[in-house]
Order: C-alpha cells, then sequence, then structure tokens
C-alpha cells in the first residue's frame, strides 16, 4: 500500500510539472435537436490531439484541451457529427437526428458512443442502441443481463438474473434507477431482468474506482438513468414476443416543457399454460405470470432547472399444484420504487442535484398442505435522500460533496402458520430498522489533458434502532428471556471511513495507464438460501452480532490508442479482499430461521478475489463488435463452514469468454452473433451414499469442491429494419438461442431410486437445462 | 398458437444425467444404533457406496461388516451385541443386545471396534411424553383415505424434541418415520400442537402413497429423544431431503460417532399407541 502511494505522489508530481502547459478545461452538454432531451454516450473529440471524453447520462460533459486547439468534433449513431470552434469554456451542442435512411457507406467509419480509455478506471457504459444489437432470449432485450457480455461480470447459471462482478457476492452490487435501489433485479427464474429497456436511457457500470457519492455495496454500481419523455410529439412502440409484450408511449404535456413517459410489460405465458397442461395432470392449475411498468414525467423549469419524477412496479407470480400431495405453493415476489430528482445549475460552475426515493422489495411464500397453511413474508424497504452538490472553480478542479440520508425496514422472516381454524404468526414478527447518514467528497483534478486524479472520501455512520425484542440465551443456547428496545433506541451502531482514489495517466502517446484503490462498507447483507435461482434470499441488517461488510480493491488497467485500426482495448488487473462475509451456518432448515433472532443463525468469514481482464472492441465498418476474457479466481472463508477450509464462491469462473459480433447487411437488415464460454460452476454434490434408518443418506463433497460442466452457447439474431418515412415502423426480429442446442445445467440434482419390487437401489447426479435451442420472432411497431 | 406450441416445445426443462469428474472418495463406515424405553440395543454396520451407482438388496448384504464388536454399556453393566437375523427391524443382520434393557434416565454409551479403530458415543434415554389424542381424517377426493393427526401437549420447558413412527399392522414390517421426520417445540413450547402424519415407507398401491386407508390398524410410536440425537437426525433429514430441493443446504454429513466413522446412537423414550381407522 505504501508503494501505491509513493507512485501516486511520484505520478501527481510529474503531473504538476506538465501543468506548465496552457490548457482549458471545457464544459457542456448535448442535445437531441428534435426532442431536446439530453444525450447520453455522445462521443466528444479533440482531432488535433486525439483526446476525447463521452457524455454522461445528463448529457453533460467536460474535457481539458490545449489553449491552441479550438475544434471539437461531436458525433452519435443516428445523429449527424457536428463541429465545434470553441468561444467559451461552458458549451450546448444540439445533435440533428439524420432523418434519412442511413446509407451503407455512411454507417463504415462511424465512430460508435463512447470510448472505454477516456471513461473513469472501472467504468463501462453500455447504450440501449447497443443493447438492442444482441442477441436475445425470445427477442427480448434485457439490459442487465447484457452487462454479463462484458468483462468481469459473471452470471451463476442458466438465466440467472443476479450479477456477480469481480468475485463480489450477489448483495455487494448496487443497482439504482434514477438513484432508487433495486433490490432483486430478475423477473421469470432470472431469465429477464425486471426493468423494461424501452424505459431506459444508458447504464453506467462501475467495477472499482467507484465515486465517493455512491456507497452501501463492496462490488459495484450499475446505474440506470431512465429515458426523458419526448418533449416535442407523442410518439411510441408496442412490441409482441413470443415470451411478452410491451407498450411505450412518450410525449409532450406542455410543449418543450414537460413530457411523460409509460411503459407496461406482461409475459402473455399465464393465458398460454392452461392449454397446454392436460387435465389429468397433476400439476393442472400451475402457472407463472409477470407485469411491470415504468413511468416518468419531466418538468425542465428552465434551462438551468429540470425536476423528473420516476416510479416502477413489477411483480411475479408463480404457482405451483399437485394434486397427488394436495399442495399449492405459491411465490409472488416485486419491487417498487418512487424517485423525485431535481437537477439546477446555479450557473456555470454550480450545479445542485437532489433525490428523494422511497424503494421496497418483498416475498410472499404461501403452502396450503391438506388443512394446513404455511405463509412466510420476507423483505425490504428504504426511504432515501440525497443531496448533491458539484463546484468547478476553474478548468482544472472539479469537486462534488453531499450527504446522503437513509432510513431501512427489514422483514427478514415473518410466518404465519393456519392449523384448523387458529393462526400462529411466528419468527422475527417485529421489523428491524435501521438507520444510515453518510457524508461524502470527491475531487477531480485534472492539471493537463494527460492526467486525471480523482480522490474521495465517505463517512458513513449506521444505526440499529428499536422497536426490537432481542432474545437472552441460557448456557445451553436455548432463549430464555426478552430485552426490548423501544422505539428509537439504538442497539447496536458503527462508524465507517471510505477513502478512493484513482488516477488516469496518458503517459506515452495512445498509451493509458488507470489506477485504482479503495475500501469500501456495505451494512446491508442478502443471505442466500436458495441453491437456484428462486428469490428466496432474505435481505438482513448489520446488527449488533452482524457488523458491515468490508472491502478493499485495487485495480490497474492498461488502455492502448487503437484509433487507427478501428479498435479499442485495455487489459486491467484487480484484487480484492473482503472481510465480514455472512452466509448462514450449515446445514440448516427453513424452519430453524424462526426459532431464533436471525443474526444468531448467521456465520460469518473473509473472502478474496483477483483476476485479470481483456477486452477489445471494433466500432468501425459494417462488423462491429467486441470480445471479453477473464481470467479470476475467488475464494471464501468461514470457520464454521467447510471445516474452516477455504472455498470457492458459487460464481466462481476460472474462464469467461464473450464474443459479441454485430454485421449490417444493408439498410434493412443487421445480423448478430453472440458466443459464451465460461468455466463449470463449483457446487457441492454427493460423493457417496449409505443406508440409514432404512433411507439412502448422502455423503457430500466439500463446499463446491466439484466443478460442473462448462457453460457455452451461441445466440444469433437478425433483424429487418423499418423504412423511417412511414408512419408505423415495423421491425421484425428473428433470432436463435444457444444455436447448437448446449444442454447447460440450471440447476443440479441428485436422484436416489429403492426400487422396492425389483430390490435395487440406484443413484445418480442428474441435471435440469432449461434453455435448449429457443427460436423466436418478435415484431415490434413504433410510431 | 404455433408460436404457443413452440413456446411450451422449448420451455419444457430437459433432464439429463450429469457428467462430472469427482474425486474417488474413501469408503467409511456407517454406524446407526439405537435403544427404546424397555427394549434392547440394536446396531448396524456397514459401508458407504460410490455414488451414481446401482445395486441389489442382496448386494446390500456385502455393505455389512459383519465382524465388527460391539458393545453397549451402562453405569457398571457391559453387553457385547450379538449378529442376529431380527426380522422385527430389518431383513440385514444386526448387532442385537438381550440383557441390558432402555431405563428411563440412564445414559448407554455404544463402542464399535472394527479392526484396531474404535468408535464410541453416549447418549440419555429421557423420560416418554403421550401423545394426547389421535385421530383420522379422509381426503376430499378419495374418503377412504387421509391422514392420521396427531395431538401432542408439550411440557412447559423448552428443548423437547421428538421422533414419530408409524407401523400399519399387518402390512409394514418395520416401524416407519414420518416425512417430518424429526420435529422440536421451539415453535410450540409448552401448548397443545397438532399436526399429521405423513406416511414415507414403501406402498403396494400407488395411490396408497403417503396415506392411510379405512380398516387399517396403525400402531404410532412417539419418542422423545436428546437435543444431540435431534440435531443429528435432523441433519440426517436434511440430507435425505436434498434430492430435489432447490432450497437444500448441502454441507457435510454430520456424525456422532468419534473415530470417523458415520452415524449415531439415540436413546428413544417411547410411548405405543394403536389406532383403528374406521
Amino acid at each position: 500500500m505504501r508503494r501505491l502511494v509513493f507512485i501516486i505522489f511520484l505520478l501527481a508530481c510529474f503531473a504538476s510539472v506538465l501543468n506548465a502547459q496552457n490548457s482549458v478545461k471545457i464544459s457542456g452538454v448535448v442535445r437531441n435537436k428534435a426532442t431536446g432531451l439530453f444525450l447520453s454516450g455522445v462521443n466528444i473529440h479533440n482531432p488535433a490531439t486525439g483526446k476525447g471524453t463521452t457524455t454522461d447520462e445528463k448529457g453533460a460533459w467536460h474535457l481539458v484541451v490545449a489553449k491552441e486547439n479550438k475544434i471539437l468534433i461531436a458525433s452519435h449513431v443516428g445523429f449527424r457529427s457536428d463541429t465545434i470552434n470553441i468561444s467559451k469554456e461552458a458549451i450546448e451542442i444540439f445533435l440533428e437526428p439524420e432523418v434519412k435512411q442511413i446509407p451503407d457507406a455512411s454507417i463504415v467509419g462511424q465512430i460508435e458512443t463512447w470510448k472505454v480509455r477516456d471513461l473513469p478506471p472501472g467504468q463501462m457504459r453500455m447504450s440501449v442502441t447497443e443493447i438492442s444489437k444482441v442477441p436475445a432470449l425470445f427477442g427480448e432485450q434485457d439490459l442487465l443481463n447484457s452487462l454479463h457480455s462484458l468483462p468481469g461480470v459473471q452470471s451463476v447459471s442458466e438465466g440467472s438474473g443476479y450479477f456477480y462482478i469481480r468475485g463480489g457476492n450477489a448483495d455487494q452490487n448496487l443497482i439504482l434507477l434514477d438513484e432508487a435501489v433495486i433490490y432483486n433485479p430478475s423477473h421469470l427464474l432470472g431469465l429477464f431482468t425486471v426493468i423494461n429497456p424501452s424505459a431506459i436511457q444508458s447504464l453506467t457500470l462501475y467495477k472499482s474506482g467507484i465515486p465517493a457519492n455512491y456507497g452501501d455495496r463492496l462490488a459495484s454500481v450499475i446505474e440506470m438513468t431512465s429515458r426523458d419523455g419526448n418533449l416535442k410529439k407523442f410518439t411510441g412502440e408496442v412490441s409482441i414476443g413470443l415470451l411478452a409484450s410491451k407498450i411505450f408511449i412518450e410525449g409532450p404535456l406542455v410543449k418543450d416543457k414537460v413530457s411523460i413517459l409509460f411503459a407496461l410489460r406482461r409475459t402473455q405465458l399465464d393465458l398460454i399454460t392452461p392449454f397446454l397442461i392436460q387435465k389429468s395432470s397433476v400439476i393442472r392449475g400451475s402457472g407463472y405470470s409477470f407485469l411491470d411498468f415504468n413511468g416518468k414525467i419531466l418538468w425542465n423549469l428552465s434551462d438551468r432547472h429540470k425536476l423528473w419524477l420516476t416510479a416502477y412496479s413489477g411483480s411475479d407470480d408463480f404457482l405451483l399444484k399437485d394434486k397427488e400431495f394436495t399442495l399449492s405453493d405459491r411465490i409472488s415476489w416485486g419491487n417498487s420504487l418512487f424517485s423525485l430528482n431535481s437537477q439546477n445549475k446555479l450557473n456555470s460552475r454550480v450545479e445542485m442535484r437532489t433525490s428523494f426515493n422511497w424503494s421496497g422489495y418483498s416475498l410472499d411464500f404461501t403452502q396450503l398442505y391438506h388443512d394446513y397453511y404455511i405463509g412466510i413474508n420476507t423483505g425490504i424497504s428504504n426511504f432515501k435522500i440525497k443531496h448533491e452538490f458539484l463546484f468547478r472553480p476553474s478548468s482544472k478542479h472539479l469537486i462534488m460533496t453531499g450527504v446522503e440520508l437513509q432510513q431501512y425496514t427489514f422483514k427478514p422472516y415473518q410466518t404465519r402458520i393456519l392449523l384448523g381454524n387458529e393462526t400462529n404468526a411466528i419468527g422475527d414478527s417485529i421489523p428491524y430498522r435501521a438507520r444510515e447518514a453518510a457524508i461524502f467528497v470527491h475531487y477531480e483534478w485534472t492539471p493537463v489533458p494527460a492526467f486525471t486524479l480523482n480522490t474521495g472520501i465517505r463517512l458513513m455512520y449506521y444505526q440499529q434502532r428499536g422497536p426490537f425484542n432481542l432474545l437472552v440465551h441460557d448456557q445451553q443456547g436455548f432463549p430464555e428471556d426478552t430485552i426490548h428496545y423501544t422505539k428509537g433506541k439504538t442497539i447496536a451502531d458503527y462508524l465507517r471511513l471510505e477513502p478512493r482514489i484513482s488516477l488516469s495517466w496518458r503517459f506515452h502517446e495512445g498509451q493509458t495507464l488507470k489506477i485504482s484503490a479503495s475500501r469500501q462498507y456495505q451494512p446491508i447483507h442478502m443471505v442466500p438460501i436458495s441453491t437456484t435461482t428462486l428469490p428466496l434470499d432474505l435481505w438482513i441488517p448489520s446488527t449488533s452480532l452482524v457488523a458491515p461488510q468490508e472491502g478493499t480493491t485495487f485495480s490497474l488497467g492498461w488502455y492502448p490508442d487503437l484509433d487507427r485500426q478501428g479498435l479499442e482495448a485495455y487489459a486491467e488487473g484487480f484484487y480484492r479482499h473482503f472481510t465480514n462475509q455472512v452466509e448462514f451456518v450449515e446445514d440448516q432448515s427453513l424452519l430453524d430461521f424462526v426459532k431464533d433472532n436471525l443474526d444468531r443463525q448467521l456465520t460469518f468469514g473473509t473472502g478474496e478475489a483477483y483476476g485479470m481482464e481483456i477486452f477489445i472492441r471494433k466500432k468501425i465498418g459494417k462488423t462491429q463488435g467486441w470480445l471479453g476474457y477473464t481470467w479470476s479466481e475467488a475464494w471464501r472463508t468461514f470457520p464454521e463452514i467447510n471445516h474452516g477450509k477455504p472455498f470457492h464462491p458459487r460464481s466462481d469462473r476460472t474462464h469467461d469468454f464473450n464474443l459479441v459480433l454485430m454485421h449490417t447487411f444493408n439498410s434493412r437488415w443487421e445480423g448478430s452473433l453472440q458466443f459464451v464460454y465460461a468455466t463449470g460452476q463449483p457446487v457441492t454434490i454427493p460423493l457417496s451414499v449409505y443406508v440409514m434408518n432404512g433411507t439412502l443418506v448422502q455423503n457430500f463433497s466439500e463446499r463446491n469442491a466439484i466443478r460442473l460442466p462448462a457453460y457455452h452457447r451461441i445466440d444469433i439474431a437478425i433483424s429487418r429494419k423499418p423504412i423511417k418515412t412511414k408512419k408505423l415502423q415495423s421491425t421484425w426480429t428473428f433470432s436463435i438461442y444457444n444455436l447448437y442446442n448446449r444442454l447447460n445445467p440450471f440447476f443440479v440434482y441428485y436422484d436416489l431410486q429403492w426400487d422396492y419390487e425389483k430390490n435395487l437401489l440406484s443413484t445418480r447426479t442428474r441435471q435440469i437445462s432449461l434453455l435448449p435451442v429457443l427460436p423466436s420472432i418478435t415484431w415490434t411497431g413504433r410510431f | 398458437m404455433i408460436g404457443a406450441c413452440l413456446l411450451f416445445a422449448t420451455l419444457q426443462a430437459c433432464v439429463s444425467d450429469l457428467e462430472i469428474k469427482a474425486p474417488a472418495t474413501d469408503e467409511r463406515y456407517i454406524i446407526e444404533g439405537w435403544i427404546e424405553r424397555g427394549g434392547f440395543a440394536h446396531v448396524m454396520v456397514s459401508r458407504s457406496l460410490p455414488y451414481n451407482t446401482t445395486v441389489g438388496t442382496a448386494d446390500l448384504f456385502d455393505l455389512l461388516v459383519q465382524d465388527a464388536q460391539v458393545t453397549v454399556k451402562c453405569e457398571n453393566q457391559e453387553e457385547q451385541l450379538l449378529l442376529v437375523q431380527d426380522t422385527m427391524y430389518t431383513i440385514l443382520p444386526i448387532y442385537r443386545g438381550y440383557q441390558i434393557r432402555g431405563e428411563t434416565g440412564k445414559a448407554y454409551t455404544l463402542e464399535v471396534k472394527i479392526a484396531d479403530r474404535v468408535y464410541t458415543a453416549t447418549d440419555t434415554l429421557l423420560n416418554p411424553i403421550p401423545p394426547d389424542s389421535l385421530w383420522f381424517s379422509a381426503e376430499a377426493l378419495n374418503d377412504s383415505l387421509g391422514y392420521i393427526h396427531i395431538r401432542l401437549k408439550d411440557p412447559p420447558s423448552i428443548g423437547n424434541y421428538y421422533r414419530i413412527f408409524t407401523k400399519r399392522l399387518g402390512i409394514d414390517i418395520d416401524y416407519n418415520g414420518i416425512s417430518v421426520g424429526v420435529l422440536d417445540d421451539h415453535l410450540f413450547n409448552g401448548s397443545t400442537f397438532s399436526f399429521p402424519l405423513i406416511r414415507s415407507g414403501p406402498s403396494t398401491k400407488t395411490k396408497d402413497k403417503h396415506f392411510f386407508r379405512k380398516g387399517q390398524r396403525v400402531v404410532v410410536k412417539t419418542a422423545v429423544i436428546t437435543s444431540r440425537y435431534f440435531y443429528f437426525l435432523s441433519k440426517v433429514s436434511n440430507e435425505m431431503g436434498e434430492t430435489m430441493s432447490p432450497l437444500s443446504f448441502q454441507a457435510p454429513t454430520v456424525t456422532l460417532m468419534s473415530g470417523g466413522a458415520l452415524g449415531g446412537w439415540g436413546c428413544y423414550a417411547t410411548v405405543n399407541d394403536t389406532l383403528e381407522i374406521k
């Protein structure tokens, strides 16, 4: 660590020497000339130096240029490029959409969206345009699942909706939509993520070097910015696919002032299922459905002031009936959020952003068996106020400071049992409550165009508060008494300091070095209880027994300039260390949870992850795409799990390879291909079996000691684009998921059979593959 | 409709055998022993089988360890068990005692010697708790089939552990554990609590699976066990259930035997009641 600080100090001194050059920092915003909306992902390029940047999700950009270089070029797919002569330090650029069909020749040579080397360390961006070209399951474009094609992002198994980034756990990713948290990102056992891509403007992923204005998670931030409604005219989109259909409408309530956006998506699986299950089937009556809604109202108070309200609500409902057992299981889950945001530019140097938001996630599991009913509810919600203040005192300095206040309510596990006419509520009937306050300062220093230093610090104070009933235990561990904490009484509290530093240095012509180091804390925890992607994971707070998770991350990346070859690339290494990791103690059953305070069922350990990522992207020509490869290892060590021996988490993948290719045949036809390969998931499986009490009992391996076969598949898609002069623009997309029908395991189970008639005993390990070759067709109409 | 058929065809889960490279495992000795109130000790000693295999019942004889020296100790008494064919419990040979009977309040130690290795465990026989009542309720779809329900009146102090078995007279050779396996009183301490007994074990008729039938006479054996033995049995029960359950916690097997063998030794404070289903 001392060496790293020393190197950074040397680089800072070196940069100060370079500061003698005359440079100026230019900033501004880019808007769509037709709609007036901010444009993200616009490439701002200085042709004299080759230096460039891209606009953020709010259309903003800044760039340090030498004073003698007065020309900038702004370009974006679907818009005419604009050349700007710099006359002042703050510039507003309006890009005009291409209204004609794009001739083949104009696509060739066009630079698309962001340049990865111009982004801060550890940051990646994807635009909706890019995501729409990646082949998708059932033709249903999926914003978050598209992230799996980027290096450093792993999914656990077939159709997993969770993310595992650089060896972190699923709960260590902060997923935000307009500053509000999304706790469970998956629909349909993880096959889809919950956010309708039609309602999203851009997506930014921070894998390391996370700015100080984000906290509460160790591994990453996935920030989604909702799309602004069209301020000029009403437009819309209808999409009908095999699995889900959606409608999207946007337009002005007051022209150029107030816009509204509305998106609704629903699966039709539940409508089809009754016709597909035979009347004699024991599972007749089973089904699944999901529904989600995105809405946004934007009010442009003036050129400098903007106010918007974002809303999201989604729900999933899964019903399994088994007549043989007279059993009926129902799992319903969903996220909701509201976020009121304002952005106020007081002058060219000062900006304020404020967000009031609420997020909630809940899950209900009910089981009706004969005359007995059991219901389990788990959930989390939080209310957050965040205020940020941005100050650019000169072209070389940016200071961002702010405060964040949050209030959490956790319902980790509440159970109702109905026996005859009597209902019993058991488990932790009083919700856990917690508060969190954080102040942060982020400082960005760009003394010369070739050097940027980002530093930040975040101070977090966390409190678990009453009301709460804390069970006290005797020497044998049985609950013998209860301490009642009254409303507002502090039960446990933690104060944590989170320093962050990163730098980007173009040390040689076209060679950029990026370094980052950070320490972060996470006061809330999702503890997995499910071996599949069923959403049965519990969110719990830090308590007197559960300390906040701690994570330290280092990354070092090399970004060569391959613009002349029409490529961009990077190689980046990372190292992570985690402490206070949380798991349930081994061999728990669900009923064990309700017998005591939940935090007494937990055990704590450490984690470590390291790896190397390589990314090559071709952005020019008829054929574009990217290749990502990650080599990594992740380990967890818990004294009370696996006899204290280190083990791989389920997300560990030694090799992870992704290839995405997109080809434009002509003005109407586009095609794409995606190839995915990953080392098999580590699992715990039985290695032997024995007979006890007349029944077969399995003797399991050490935790995650065995690897499943490697995961791989190819997806292809071809789209017929509309003629843009028509009022209704129809796009047809034909896609094939898992082209060569690779049976990747979704879920592994162990089949024990004792045939009493033949006196034969058999044991075998089996897999369920959820997604074989899946052809699909989707029609999308835009108006 | 074509789309729907396509959807259904493609959404069906594909099940196949999983080919994985698993390391060869060491053979382990399995010891399963118990003593009931008023009864004699019974102990089975066997070896584990590798996974992904098919064997006939006859092959199970080869897994039995028939040259073990099995001893039960209680206070100053000590008895070496004999290997016998006791069809009351199993068709397989079993080590059985004839002198030391299970008595309430006493601690019993099992010692198994195989070759030069010794494996031991100790457990205590607690006070029995008889059920408050037993009754039968018929299924809605077939009123000749149904469940036996049991009502337990749990003592006021927390920390009581139960295991319940059933045996259909004239049908079952042995007692079968119910599907619930074992239960403790953390959820119903000191209260009266009832629940259905879901029958496990073999069925001659498919539709009898999980049910009892009118006209049957069923012995319900209610046993009180120690917390240590409860913990062991519940973990074994979890591992039995971890075949298809996506909610399973897969963990290395627990054992009560010292010395490296898998298995357990428990004392059952039993009460037998017979219910004639009419």
